[in-house]
């Protein structure tokens, strides 16, 4: 474990560099947009103790919920898609193209139709996930071998153990893979809402620090919001990677 | 391997990866093409394009009866928001609004460009730069990048620059990262070979690295360039009140659905259309190269 952790010293460098630069930056230079570290810290912790991170959990659920439909939706339509390879001709470039416009510029008109309300961000949450997600799953899908099955069919195995010694190990790391990106597409699709509305969840806890020019609330809150994404990324990796492991044993 | 290293497998992100399997077009020529066959696929083209324009005017379809239903007061009616973007575009406001937006990309996206590919090509090719760095490109990627933008706006006020360096801060990682995997994935046999013949340092990078690296290359500056887009609107819609966005926070506080939705829909074409050029052009340089290799 020593050994493992050892090996991660360029990393452990660069980022302490960058907090070393940091932190002499705002001592000695003192540009009012940079607080020091420890004032961040302070304020981090007065935040925690004071519960403002509870709103956190608020845009949590609202999170769930999101990732919920974009689940369900995402089976659906990668299951079709999976299916009909015409529909999969036909359909793909049109959810590829869609992709490349900027998903951003209609959360506007989702708080003129829904307001301020959940219903608003869970929409933002779909809109930013589902077709990232949907594009992976159907490759995932696509991607069951076919002499294996072929093979399985003439021992004629039951469709249980099929689709547990044949389908699954074929498909689980992709579809985690397209798990892993609706995870990150969807927390900035909730961000991103929260921002642009500006009275809930972390969303407001940001807005509201930077009107007040409350750096160090400001730092605090946003590297939070970093912190949360990066774990979940970090462990959603972990379970791809684990998942293909045990697909190649 | 670190665990973001793992990051380089993600559809319509990082290079090739969420693009229609190549497979399906390049994999199996048919050796004879009979008569019978091109009839057989012609007419599979023609289901394609029925199957697109029936999906096309569905979704405008819907929108249209939601409209109407509604009576335009929260979805303004597709034939309503053409007509509001005609008018918007008409009497200028839109081109003006346009053209501020489109200086922060038009400044922002070549430096992007300019600093993510050479930074990625290093990070690809030398590995103790590659283990310190690339981890905050990584990161870069996955977090909210909205979530920083109110860091910038309170360091640079609410200017150009602020809005040219969102722009880079969501153009950068990806195009960077892209870079890395391009000149990673080069098989490093040719590169072996072109050294046993003797060839230099220079003559490497010119000769084998950057033509087998072009595609996922130009398919990170392209989807850098969706994500460019993305920033450009981000930082207007958040706190610089200016341009497409400025216009967009305008017509919601004033309710005029009409106008939201056009100017909605300019930004939605705006991203089609930049990025599917790139797309053409991107087609066009790869079929070229295609055949000088071959």
């Amino acid at each position: 474990m020593g050994r493992r952790l050892l090996s991660f010293w360029p990393q452990a460098l660069t980022a302490a560099a960058l907090v070393g630069v940091w932190e002499i930056d705002a001592s000695v230079a003192k540009p009012y947009w940079l607080p020091s570290v420890q004032s961040v810290a302070s304020s981090w912790w007065q935040l925690a103790e004071g519960g403002a991170f509870r709103v956190a959990t608020t845009s949590l659920k609202t999170l769930g919920i999101g990732l919920l439909v974009v689940l369900v939706l995402g089976a659906v339509l990668s299951g079709l898609l999976a299916r009909s390879r015409l529909l999969d001709d036909a359909l793909s470039p049109l959810i590829n193209a869609a992709m490349s416009t900027p998903t951003v510029a209609l959360v506007p008109v989702f708080v003129l139709i829904w307001g301020y309300s959940d219903t608003t961000r869970v929409i933002a949450v779909v809109s930013f996930a589902l077709f990232p997600l949907v594009l992976q799953w159907v490759v995932a899908l696509r991607d069951v071998p076919a002499d294996l099955s072929e093979m399985s069919r003439s021992f004629a195995a039951s469709r249980r153990a099929y689709v547990r010694t044949i389908v699954l190990p074929a498909v689980a790391p992709l579809l985690l893979n397209g798990a892993r990106l609706a995870v990150v597409q969807a927390i900035k699709g909730l961000i991103t809402a929260e921002i642009i509305i500006g009275v809930v969840g972390m969303g407001k806890l940001i807005v509201t620090a930077s009107d007040t020019f409350d750096m160090p609330q400001l730092y605090a809150v946003v590297l939070t919001v970093i912190a949360a994404s990066v774990v979940s990324y970090v462990v959603l990796s972990g379970a791809e990677a684990r998942a293909s492991r045990w697909a190649e044993a | 391997m670190t665990e973001l290293d793992a990051y380089e497998a993600q559809p319509g992100e990082i290079a090739g990866l969420g693009e229609s399997p190549p497979e399906a077009e390049a994999g199996l020529p048919p050796p004879r093409v009979g008569r019978r066959a091109l009839r057989r696929r012609s007419r599979r083209a023609l289901a394609v394009w029925a199957i697109r324009l029936v999906a096309v005017a569905v979704v405008v379809g819907i929108w249209e009866w939601l409209g109407r239903r509604d009576g335009g007061v929260f979805v303004a009616p597709f034939s309503t928001t053409v007509r509001h973007l005609v008018d918007l575009w008409r009497n200028g406001s839109l081109g003006t609004a346009m053209w501020r937006s489109n200086e922060a990309l038009l400044i922002g996206f070549p430096i992007s460009a300019v600093v993510g590919l050479p930074l990625g090509f290093l990070l690809g090719r030398v590995r103790l730069a590659d283990r310190g760095l690339s981890y905050f490109l990584d990161v870069a990627l996955v977090i909210p990048m909205i979530a920083i933008v109110p860091v910038i706006i309170v360091a640079l006020g609410l200017t150009l620059t602020a809005r040219v360096v969102v722009v880079i801060a969501f153009a950068l990682p990806i195009v960077a990262l892209n870079a890395r995997a391009a000149v990673r994935i080069v098989e490093t046999h040719l590169i072996e070979m072109s050294g046993a013949f003797g060839a230099s340092r220079l003559q490497v990078w010119r000769t084998v690295i950057v033509p087998s690296s072009f595609a996922p290359v130009f398919t990170g500056l392209r989807v850098g360039l969706a994500h460019a887009i993305s920033g450009m609107i981000v930082i207007e819609l958040t706190l610089i009140p200016a341009g497409l966005g400025g216009l967009i926070v305008q017509f919601r506080s004033e309710f005029a659905a009409g106008d939201l939705y056009a100017v909605t829909l300019m930004i939605l074409i705006e991203g089609l259309v930049l990025v599917g050029a790139a797309h053409a052009i991107e087609r066009l340089v790869a079929d070229r190269l295609g055949k000088t290799d071959g």
